[in-house]
């Protein structure tokens, strides 16, 4: 995968999974990444879609809040994921993650997408790829 | 993730953990990566900033120095970590990171966060994380 992949591995039945993804700033002039991190992104940004694709499909995530970061706060369902900037200064781009448990309820590998649909893009389309092995 | 984020495994328990960053720098002049790493960072460079994130929340570190690029040194708490340039030279923009022992107690994942916090940028953020798994 390009650049702005990263890879994790997490046990069969793991609970209550907490990850961190960097998201990279898009050059205005359509260049390509700066390599500095983008961090005006919030749970209900209107042209920010998360997408996880798996064995069986892809499903469009609907997006929610986290209340305090490094506290995991389960997603209402199994096909939600929370989202939210760790902290503007000491950590630009990056982001925390909370997965629904049903998430990883069997092994596979699933591939979950960020991306700007905004016209005039505002990041680089980021993944975070999870191989999910045997308990 | 790309050349910003680096993902190691490390078991449960594991001591005297040493690890490499590679810290892009940073270009004012186009607003990008120059694809070069950052030379002439240390320890005690007034605009570095080490943030670790981990499930509990976000802490900023200190950083301290290494004596010998290499020979592991014992961070004297477990909110620091050691940090040296390898080499100018051959090895522009990786710097060792001496890690204390406490980090890897636990099952889990933990983000370490290097970033400028000068108004004119001089490199870009890096990241380095670490699944921390059972023995």
């Amino acid at each position: 995968m390009a650049q702005n992949t990263s890879y994790i591995k997490v046990r069969r039945k793991q609970r209550e999974v907490i990850a961190w993804v960097f998201i990279e700033q898009f050059s205005s002039t359509g260049s390509g990444g700066t390599g500095k991190g983008y961090e005006a992104l919030a749970d209900n940004d209107a042209d920010l879609q998360m997408t996880r694709s798996r064995s069986g499909g892809n499903t469009t995530y609907n997006i929610q809040g986290i209340t305090t970061i490094g506290t995991y706060q389960a997603p209402t369902d199994g096909d939600r994921i929370r989202f939210d900037l760790v902290q503007d200064a000491g950590c630009p781009g990056l982001y925390e993650l909370h997965f629904h448990n049903d998430e990883f309820e069997d092994e596979g590998r699933t591939v979950v997408s960020i991306e700007d649909n905004a016209s005039s893009r505002r990041f680089c389309p980021t993944h975070l790829v999870i191989d999910i092995e045997k308990e | 993730m790309g050349q910003n984020t680096t993902h190691l495994r490390v078991r449960r328990k594991k001591n005297k953990v040493i690890a490499y960053v590679f810290i892009p720098e940073y270009s004012d002049t186009d607003g990008r990566a120059t694809g070069m790493g950052k030379t002439g960072l240390a320890y005690n460079t007034s605009t570095l900033l080490v943030n670790r994130v981990r499930r509990g929340g976000l802490t900023a570190c200190t950083t301290e120095d290494i004596t010998t690029v290499g020979t592991y040194q014992a961070p004297t708490v477990d909110t620091a970590v050691r940090f040296k340039l390898c080499g100018n030279n051959r090895q522009p923009g990786i710097y060792e990171v001496h890690f204390h022992d406490d980090i890897f107690e636990d099952e889990g994942r933990v983000v370490f966060a290097f970033e400028d916090t000068a108004g004119t940028r001089t490199f870009c953020p890096a990241y380095l994380i670490f699944d921390i798994d059972r023995n």
